[in-house]
């Protein structure tokens, strides 16, 4: 695709877990740890290399091999760390050698009860309308049913 | 809505037609990030619950 175009897009999401902000700000700030949730899908997506140097200006880097043969690259430069409570990184995406994507992404941690309340908002610009490998088909499934919900309503 | 679309008017009817391309490319890409991060939020929930310390056990 030789035309450029620039889209944006905004979204919030929020889950509650039953465990205090520390342990769940543990899983983002330890390279072990989120490794555990910060990957591709298992079966379509194989990790080829993961960096994480948590703290204020320190970066972060996950690569990985789809199984039709794409590689992903994540790259990440952390801006903003308040232990338990934020964290604000922006973050390149590259299928291959196209940069498809640049992203700010903000995570909120909330006591809430005996657990934690975690809200994730990204705003991102999206590149020249490349593919997204493998999620595509996810994203189109997901688009389909949040039309046939709006039908509906 | 005329973004990426077409519009033209006869009259005081205005048509709007909208470029199904670039409507889908844009939704496909908000739709395909948010639900990489509904993978990643579950799985997040997995890996905690896996850890949660075993319950304390009752001095009899």
């Amino acid at each position: 695709m030789s035309q450029r175009s620039t889209q944006h897009a905004a979204f919030t999401l929020e889950r509650s877990y039953p465990a205090a902000p520390d342990r769940v700000f543990a899983a983002w700030a330890n390279v072990d740890a989120k490794a555990r949730w910060f990957t591709g899908p298992p079966g379509e997506w194989k990790v080829l290399k993961r960096e994480l140097e948590f703290r204020i200006g320190g970066r972060e880097h996950v690569s990985g091999a789809w199984a039709g043969g794409k590689v992903s690259r994540f790259d990440a430069r952390y801006f903003d760390i308040v232990p338990n409570a934020r964290i604000v990184y922006a973050y390149e995406m590259h299928i291959d050698d196209t940069r498809i994507s640049v992203s700010l992404a903000t995570v909120e941690f909330e006591p809430a009860g005996s657990g934690t309340r975690l809200r994730v908002t990204e705003q991102g610009a999206f590149l020249d309308g490349y593919d997204d490998a493998g999620s595509r088909e996810q994203g189109t499934q997901a688009l389909l049913e949040r039309l046939g919900a709006s039908l509906r309503a | 809505m005329e973004v990426g679309g077409d519009s033209r008017k006869v009259g005081r009817v205005r048509t709007c037609q909208l470029e199904p391309d670039a409507f889908r490319v844009a939704e496909t890409w908000f739709s395909a990030r948010r639900s990489a991060w509904e993978r990643h939020l579950d799985a997040l929930g997995e890996y905690l619950a896996a850890q949660d310390p075993p319950p304390p056990r009752r001095k009899s």
